[in-house]
């Protein structure tokens, strides 16, 4: 054949499948493609902040975050959505955060719980006369001082040990003689740094942060700083009572199980295969939601002003608080909404774009009623079978969310609206 | 905190100075590859400022304790597989 090809198009069938195939790949691309504009552009908008040449005696602003997994899924989800659209902005910010996940229910709320009554622990011990407090500091006082400018321990050592006898002496732990800082002798060249200060101790009404992924983790974050704060010291009688009732009801049934002759190992569930031992379990609250009104506001604690910790650093029930729901639809009716959402995820990224740079931004406003209720859209799509057996187990995710107003008088809230006030953000929008 | 345990309760000047020597290597072996590696990862080579901007004390940060934390455990590690003999093959 000579000349112009022939050209012809493909048969009916071979066009249907190119046209199909190309639309959904197209679809897929494009957003993939505008999700990494819009993270480009948050990224940019905060860009700034990172770029600003910085002390050395400073540490940034750091965040806290609660990472909880959607109902019924792995906490993986919940990081996914963390790492491709919060992270990248809070990086680029350059803010300093900790990551507290959880995997199984109650472990966020026990460990702020936990800490809170730590710390009121602490103030009831040392509050009276300042005793403990000051023990602790002369301590330290003393580790510090085996430094390379004086390091008349360490010379000590070496004298002893010259002397060329074999002593009976007392082994201590090395790291309780000196740091590693100390033998490195960088420090006879540079003067050790006096002191590192934190940018949320300079500046306490703008310290820190608490990002809640999830409405889970928002639930159990309050909870626990209701829990720590109104709650008792230690653990009430009628939680001791319970778990040994539990411990026993389920030795008995061990031993039922090794009567009948069936192996007990299936029942065992104290050690995996790998002998380790599994997590203690999470224990129940110290204080119920209708007990709050009740019960006495942390009477350790001078609520007066801003509660510092032991760093000058504002407590984490101090610091505004933030929560993103986790946008995750299941079931079979849900499927073409599930489709459309995959092929607009851009909006999304823009979505916790704009709330995260205002946590960037520090835009906090007071609690208000309505921030109870933040992020609850989320409820509505938890599986149903799945709150049904919460309530059934008596979950505490699909409780209602119960607040003391003294309590939460005095949070505040970070809030995506105030951005519309910022100069910066206008200008490029 | 950089392996070598306790020791043996009875030993010798000459061997406590070998081992004072070679933890002293191993500490300045360890800071100088932190030192390279963070310098790697976290500063801009282009040198546009003179100071470290934000950013990059940050990432500093991070990468140092990250980089001691990691040295302490596999240093407790390592220690727990000499005291067992399971190391090296040696069963």
């Amino acid at each position: 054949m000579m000349g112009i090809p022939r050209f012809s198009l493909p048969s009916r069938n071979w066009m249907i499948f190119w046209t199909v195939l190309a639309s959904i790949g197209g679809g897929i691309a494009y957003d993939k493609y505008e999700q990494k504009q819009v993270r480009k552009k948050w990224m940019a908008e905060v860009e700034h902040l990172s770029k600003q040449v910085y002390p050395q005696d400073r540490t940034p602003r750091k965040l806290t975050i609660y990472i909880a997994p959607p109902p019924d899924d792995f906490l993986d989800e919940s990081l996914r959505l963390f790492r491709k659209f919060i992270k990248p902005v809070l990086n680029s910010a350059s803010l300093d955060y900790e990551i507290f996940s959880e995997s199984r229910q109650g472990d966020i709320r026990q460990s702020v719980a936990q800490k809170i009554r730590q710390m009121r622990l602490d103030r009831l011990d040392s509050g009276v006369d300042g005793v403990n407090g000051a023990g602790a500091n002369s301590v330290t006082e003393e580790t510090n001082s085996k430094t390379w400018t004086s390091f008349a321990g360490g010379a000590k050592l070496f004298q002893k040990s010259q002397s060329g006898e074999i002593e009976d002496e007392q082994l201590v732990k090395r790291s309780e003689l000196y740091k590693p800082r100390d033998v490195m002798g960088l420090y006879r060249v540079f003067k050790p740094m006096e002191e590192v200060k934190s940018e949320d101790e300079i500046n306490p009404e703008e310290a820190g942060g608490v990002i809640c992924i999830g409405r889970g983790a928002y639930k159990e974050y309050l909870a626990g700083v209701h829990e720590g704060l109104l709650g008792p010291l230690v653990k009430p009688q009628v939680l001791i009572e319970e778990e040994e009732q539990a411990r026993i009801a389920k030795e008995k049934e061990k031993e039922e199980r090794i009567k009948e002759g069936k192996p007990a190992e299936d029942l065992d569930d104290d050690d995996d295969e790998a002998g380790t031992k599994k997590l203690p379990p999470v224990t129940k609250s110290f204080i119920q939601p209708s007990e709050y009104a009740a019960a006495q506001l942390a009477p350790e604690l001078n609520m007066a002003n801003i509660i510092l910790n032991d760093k000058n650093v504002p407590v984490v029930f101090e610091q505004p608080v933030y929560v993103y729901p986790i946008p995750k639809l299941t079931g079979f009716s849900k499927i073409p909404q599930k489709i459309y959402k995959y092929f607009t995820t851009r909006r999304l990224a823009d979505d916790f774009g704009r709330r995260t740079t205002s946590i960037v931004y520090n835009l906090s406003r007071p609690y208000e009623f309505k921030d109870t209720l933040s992020a609850k859209e989320e409820e509505a799509e938890w599986p149903k079978k799945w709150v049904a057996k919460g309530i059934e187990k008596n979950s505490e995710w699909v409780q209602e969310l119960e607040v003391d107003e003294r309590i939460t008088d005095r949070m505040r809230v970070y809030d995506p609206e105030l951005l519309k006030n910022r100069k910066s953000y206008d200008d490029q929008n | 905190m950089f392996g070598l345990g306790g020791g043996a309760p009875q030993v010798n000047s000459k061997q406590k100075l070998q081992a004072a020597e070679a933890e002293l290597d191993m500490v300045t072996g360890m800071f100088n590859s932190l030192v390279s590696q963070c310098h790697k990862k976290c500063i801009n080579t282009a040198y546009n400022e003179s100071d470290v901007t934000k950013q990059e004390a940050l990432c500093l940060d991070r990468c140092v304790s990250k980089y001691f934390e990691t040295n302490v455990k596999v240093g407790e590690n390592m220690q727990k597989l000499g005291q067992s003999g399971a190391f090296m093959g040696r069963q």
